[in-house]
């Protein structure tokens, strides 16, 4: 019991308790009892799969890719591969997701990377022989994403220019790392959950490395959209903020490059991009919660029929063609 | 900011908020204590898209905006819609310092200085000269009294505007476009300011703070400063070291593993040696040359460690059939570059200085790693070092005139003096009896 914290009489409880959060920091992490989580914290050591489960809380969860696949595609496309689901389709693979996984996973120092992750022998340039494809079935059964020895070339690369930023050097992507956030929507009662890259031990400055394929201004714009990662970091804040009581200070992005030159961009998100995506957050909470109250989750569009018209360039495209065809 | 929103809305006071009346009349709001108003600003600062962005979650200035509203009788959502937050430098103890304060639409101060102006009839406008010359005398007549203000020219005005990176007019796009109006609208606002304060009472409009010289700037931060508050990598999280030590050696192993198979001819077949098992001879590769040379293992024992090289193509015999250049010894290629190989006392060669001299075989292994495909190019001096590394120990003269006599013949081949069949002949005659290719 030493660690009990003594209380000033003159002192009001929350002066203690703010004393109490700054002396063991925000990012103190619980350790994860392998049992459902029934209490909002910071957690250690919880396995991915666990996670991305359906037990991780005493009820249901949602993390920010099920709430940016009901908001940008439908209630319908979450729930085909939700753990909820108990026909649920379980994702293909993508080289890319692949990629990215095995980036983070050497990029933001996790260990046991060879316990996940295997490269493939470089006898082998393809799958194309037997051998090969006997080889990699049997990794895969026992667990191991395989890699191609130029994907982990690439990760190296990465790493070196990652290593040259200044940014990077003044520690955006160090803190705790592997941790779940944890902690329920005050309206629905749904449980939240946020696995962000690094939980900064500094000011709150909170970072999150994506690799891509170009890190020109257009196409990281274009990324952030097409991605929702403004509600990923909207709902990162949100869980801050639940468990801390503090805003955080800023939330970037570290875009590297996943092929030579590898280059880094690091970009901020503002206030008002943030907002956004909170709301969305917040939408698509709400649907999560009907749609798990109901049981049903439906995909776009209504009942009825809907109109719809050609997009404006191309009406204005075929317009011109008509009017110049017309006028000959 | 983001967070403050679901904060303020939880503070807002529904009762308070529930009794506000409603009204018909100017901006279609009535309030009846500030306590109402006060919780229409926080109303207000949480209406989303309802809002300019500067009034998210800000409710005192959403507050500020009401009271306008209020006292001229807008709808607060539409004057918050043409309101701006700007800031003005200004010296304070000596230090410049950025106060923000807010503007709104021109629009929006003519609007009010024509409903509210102490004006008989309307404010005039004379205009005086053409294109830059042009200038605007403002007539207003207040208690019989006429009160005149004169604008500087056309040309002095926009002088001092400036332009900015682009070339561009600071400020309003009226100065380029309609000159005339724009100095009407600068004399009007200028005449308010001089003979009616009490209406305008300091306000700004938005085109003045963005005209009126080097003092007036945006302060949205054009960097998000990051670096001035991190201080240095702490904790976990990314670390060049790690990465290196975890692929050290992962990528650039063909050649060793190639070889392996010749090493251990009889490994495991099939098991996948545990990771214990291979701790203690690759502590400086790193774990995940480890799985990779096992799986390396598991399969060259059933098959041809090259199968795409010239040599292995002519090569029916499997490597359990290869003769071993030394004892079996897992994984101890890694760490052999030192000699580790002789010093285990294997036998030391042709050669009969101790501890200098290849160990028997070695001939084999340095042929495959002469000659293997490769997915890149590699030179002849890199394949010698791999294969140097492989094999372990130190090459004895006799070993380096052999090792030369192969490479001249690889030379031949790779410049087509030799073809494939004329090369692995003569490389039979100089390998020693009893190394396989």
């Amino acid at each position: 019991m030493s660690n009990i914290e003594p209380l000033n009489s003159f002192e009001k409880i929350g002066d203690a308790a703010k004393r109490v959060v700054e002396k063991i920091g925000p990012t103190t992490a619980l350790p994860w009892d392998g049992k459902p989580i029934t209490r909002p914290g910071i957690y250690a050591n919880v396995p991915m799969s666990v996670y991305h489960g359906a037990n991780l809380c005493d009820g249901p969860s949602v993390s920010s890719s099920g709430l940016r696949k009901i908001s940008n595609e439908s209630p319908a496309h979450y729930f085909c591969g939700s753990p909820y689901n108990p026909t649920r389709v379980e994702p293909k693979d993508s080289d890319a997701l692949t990629f990215g996984r095995a980036a983070h996973h050497l990029l933001l120092g996790e260990d046991d990377f060879n316990t996940h992750y295997i490269v493939r022998p470089d006898k082998w340039d393809s799958w194309r022989t037997d051998a090969s494809k006997q080889w990699k079935a049997d990794q895969e059964s026992q667990g191991r994403t395989v890699l191609l020895p130029s994907q982990l070339d690439a990760i190296r690369g990465i790493a070196r220019s990652l290593a040259a930023h200044p940014l990077i050097d003044a520690g955006i992507l160090n803190g705790g790392i592997e941790r779940t956030i944890v902690w329920r929507c005050k309206d629905t009662g749904v449980w939240l959950k946020a696995r962000p890259d690094a939980i900064p031990n500094d000011a709150g400055d909170f970072a999150d490395l994506k690799t891509c394929v170009s890190v020109q201004t257009a196409d990281i714009a274009r990324s952030i959209a097409e991605h929702g990662y403004h509600q990923q970091a909207a709902l990162i804040a949100a869980g801050w903020h639940a468990l801390t009581g503090r805003d955080i200070s800023s939330f970037s992005f570290v875009f590297v490059e996943k092929q030579p030159p590898y280059c880094v961009r690091i970009v901020t998100l503002r206030d008002d991009d943030l907002a956004r995506g909170e709301r969305q957050n917040f939408i698509a909470i709400k649907t999560f919660a009907d749609c798990m109250k109901s049981g049903e989750w439906p995909g776009p569009g209504g009942a009825d029929a809907e109109y719809l018209s050609l997009p404006e360039w191309m009406q204005k495209r075929i317009d011109h063609q008509l009017e110049e065809a017309e006028a000959a | 900011m983001a967070l403050e929103l679901a904060r303020i809305e939880e503070k807002i006071d529904r009762v308070a908020a529930g009794g506000t009346e409603v009204a018909m009349g100017f901006g279609g709001v009535k309030f009846a204590t500030l306590l109402e108003l006060m919780e229409f600003a926080k109303l207000m600062a949480v209406s989303g898209s309802a809002v300019p962005v500067h009034l998210r979650g800000n409710p005192g200035t959403c507050l500020a905006v009401c009271t306008k509203a209020l006292r001229y009788g807008f709808d607060p959502f539409s004057l918050a819609e043409h309101s701006y937050t700007m800031s003005k430098s200004m010296k304070v103890d000596g230090q410049w310092q950025d106060v923000e304060t807010i503007a709104y639409d021109s629009f929006v101060i003519h609007a009010i200085i024509e409903a509210h102006g102490d004006v008989t009839g309307k404010l005039k406008p004379t205009y005086i000269g053409e294109g830059d010359d042009m200038k605007c005398i403002c007539t207003g007549v207040v208690n019989g009294e006429t009160l005149e203000v004169e604008t500087d020219t056309v040309g002095k005005i926009k002088a001092r505007i400036g332009r900015n990176d682009k070339g561009k007019l600071k400020g309003s796009p009226l100065w380029e476009s309609k000159p005339k109006q724009q100095l009407w609208y600068d004399a009007r606002r200028d005449w308010c300011r001089a003979h009616q304060p009490h209406i305008l009472l300091g306000w700004y409009d938005k085109d003045e703070l963005q005209e009126h010289g080097p003092d007036v700037r945006d302060v949205t931060p054009a960097k998000p400063d990051i670096a001035s508050r991190l201080k240095g990598g702490k904790g976990r999280g990314f670390s060049a070291n790690h990465v290196e030590r975890e692929t050290r050696g992962v990528i650039e192993t063909e050649v060793q593993r190639g070889a392996q198979g010749n090493v251990l001819p009889d490994a495991q077949s099939g098991d996948e040696p545990k990771a214990s098992d291979q701790e203690s001879v690759s502590t400086d590769s790193g774990a995940a040359q480890d799985r990779c040379e096992s799986a390396a293992l598991t399969n060259s024992s059933s098959s041809q460690p090259i199968e795409s090289s010239p040599i292995e193509a002519e090569t029916d015999k499997p490597a359990s059939e290869i003769r071993p250049p030394a004892p079996s010894d897992a994984g101890n290629y890694l760490e052999s570059s030192g000699g580790s190989l002789t010093d285990d006392g294997v036998q030391a060669g042709a050669d009969d200085k101790p501890g200098v001299g290849l160990p028997a075989g070695w001939q084999g292994i340095y042929a495959q790693a002469m000659t293997r495909v490769t997915d890149k190019p590699k030179s002849l001096a890199t394949r010698r070092t791999e294969a140097l590394r492989i094999i372990g120990g130190t090459p004895s003269d006799a070993d380096l005139a052999e090792m030369e006599a192969m490479e001249e013949l690889v030379k031949r081949r790779n410049s087509g003096q030799l073809k494939p069949d004329e090369f692995r002949a003569q490389l039979r005659e100089i390998m020693p009896a009893g190394v396989e290719i």
